[in-house]
């Protein structure tokens, strides 16, 4: 994670003259929502996935069904809910392979 | 730049205009010498020392925390009912420690907002860049009359977990056969929402194998709580009639507190207990207070996108402590806002604006030593202030099997260990 970011910094991060500065990585929207992630997904829970080595399309289509299954009532059913399709790909492609 | 405008100024009016992008070179400088210090080693602060640490490899991160144990909340019902050991409870800071952290055990005793400084009561003084405040509370001692110190002796409050804990753990052990435990429950806010509701279910749990003609009377100051439903069918499945709860309007509402004649006082009668557990009236942690960073509640306005205090510039504050609602004070949001927090404060200290995000939590509450009920809810920053995301959350299916009510149990024992992996270990 350090080489990432300070790589991230050694690198020209504005977008343009009077633009929009461009976030490293791990300072960015989609490391704010993978916030709420891993505070219970760890590798080695038995009630709660690890998700290490999930493909992000498996992991992407695995929220949708938890966000748009109307019966579920799973923790994970009632916070995915809160997200729209933009985040989940967003969230899906940060934590998946 | 104008004479009568610092670096520091110029950044905060280029950032709040959205041009933090040309000060980027000033702004990396500053982040590469920041100064970061956290106060509160609990869930937040623990979690806001390590992420601070590592998205900022270049800056000095300083944990301040009186303890050189921390005793975790969450779980501890279970061992007040003697189904865990409070070594499962109890962690140090020695991992922080190796990933360059410096942990200072010593108590804040003051901040001075305009030099940016910490004083602890070993008489050393703190020079901070940025100060986050992740205290928890404090008891807010005499604020229910005859509560003191002295009387949580007596009737404990176990809020704060360690010796409170084994104090009640040995009472209820000790209850005379066919006794009466008495709970009185402050009103909201409080830390752990449906913390008071949890420990009577595995109270009634421990009762119910070991003194099964005991009773115990929750004396509640709210009319509802949370999980409400839910708790009140576990109980009547699994404790018959041995709970009684009598809300604020039905005369609960405890107004003062005998020690010595072990007995609670509400607005019209009196009871007497065995064994008495005050959850007693909360406040902000004392560092926060002495900060200027709470306000007339008693608990600190932020502001929820960057956790800034809205009173005391270049402080932000982290979990129980804060106004954050509808975020609940509980170990879940203090480890999530600590996350959020830390990528804000590193954003500002890159010239970047705060940027509002979506955060989640579900507070798990065991009914039996085995199964668990869950409340989750999803919160926007955009505002300002946290608001509940339409449509998300809510609580645990009604009429669940036992094998889903297990689950739960199992998801939040994974919840535990993830979470206090990610903040101490």
């Amino acid at each position: 994670m350090r080489s990432t970011l300070a790589l991230a910094f050694s690198l020209p991060w504005l977008a343009g003259c009077g633009g929009v500065a461009q976030a490293p990585a791990d300072l960015d929207q989609a490391a704010l929502l993978t916030a709420s992630c891993s505070g219970c997904h760890a590798a080695g829970g038995e009630a709660i996935a690890s998700l290490d080595g999930i493909p992000a399309g498996e992991l992407e289509a695995r929220l949708l069904a938890y966000r748009n299954d109307s019966d579920g009532g799973s923790a994970m059913h009632r916070m995915a809910r809160g997200y729209n399709e933009a985040q989940i790909a967003l969230i899906a492609s940060t934590l998946g392979e | 730049m104008s004479p009568g405008l610092s670096r520091r100024q110029l950044l905060a009016v280029l950032s709040s205009l959205g041009l933090a992008a040309l000060s980027s070179p000033a702004a990396r400088a500053q982040s590469a010498s920041a100064r970061l210090v956290v106060v509160g080693g609990g869930f937040g602060g623990a979690t806001a020392s390590r992420f601070l640490a590592r998205l900022l490899p270049e800056a000095s991160v300083t944990l301040v925390e009186a303890s050189r144990e921390y005793i975790a909340c969450p779980f501890s019902n279970l061992v007040v009912a003697g189904y865990r050991d409070i070594s499962a409870q109890t962690f140090e800071y020695k991992a922080l420690q190796r990933e360059g952290i410096r942990v200072v055990h010593a108590r804040a005793t003051a901040v001075d907002s305009a030099k940016r400084t910490v004083s602890l009561d070993s008489g050393s003084r703190l020079s901070y860049d940025r100060l986050i405040l992740s205290p928890g509370i404090d008891l807010r001692w005499g604020a229910l009359e005859g509560y003191t110190p002295k009387a949580a002796e007596r009737m404990p409050h176990a809020w704060r977990a360690g010796l409170q804990t084994m104090l009640l753990r040995e009472q209820l052990e000790a209850m005379p056969e066919g006794g009466t435990m008495l709970m009185s429950v402050t009103a909201a806010p409080f830390r752990c929402p449906p913390g008071p509701y949890e420990r009577a279910s595995l109270v009634a749990s421990y009762l119910q194998r070991h003194n099964p003609r005991a009773k115990l009377i929750i004396l509640d100051s709210n009319d509802s709580f949370s999980k409400q439903t839910l708790f009140q069918a576990a109980w009547r499945e699994h404790y018959g009639n041995m709970i009684e709860w009598r809300s604020a309007s039905e005369f609960g509402r405890v107004i003062r507190a005998d020690a010595n004649a072990m007995r609670l006082h509400t607005d019209f009668d009196s009871e007497v207990g065995d064994v008495i557990n005050v959850v007693p009236p909360q406040q902000a942690g004392k560092i926060a207070q002495l900060a200027g960073a709470v306000d007339i509640t008693g608990w600190c306005p932020i502001d929820a996108t960057s956790f800034a205090s809205t009173l005391v510039p270049d402080v932000h504050v982290i979990g129980d402590a804060t106004i954050a609602a509808p975020m609940p004070k509980s170990a879940f949001s203090a480890n999530q806002q600590a996350k959020v927090c830390a990528i804000q404060v590193a954003r500002l200290l890159n010239g970047l604006a705060p940027e509002p995000t979506t955060l989640a939590n579900t507070c798990y509450s065991y009914t039996t030593p085995e199964s668990a009920i869950s409340v989750s809810g999803v919160y926007t920053s955009a505002d300002g202030q946290f608001s509940n995301v339409e449509g998300a959350g809510g609580v645990s299916p009604s009429g669940a099997s036992a094998e889903f009510r297990r689950r739960e149990g199992q998801q939040a024992a994974d919840w535990f260990a993830a979470v206090t992996r990610e903040a101490f270990l």
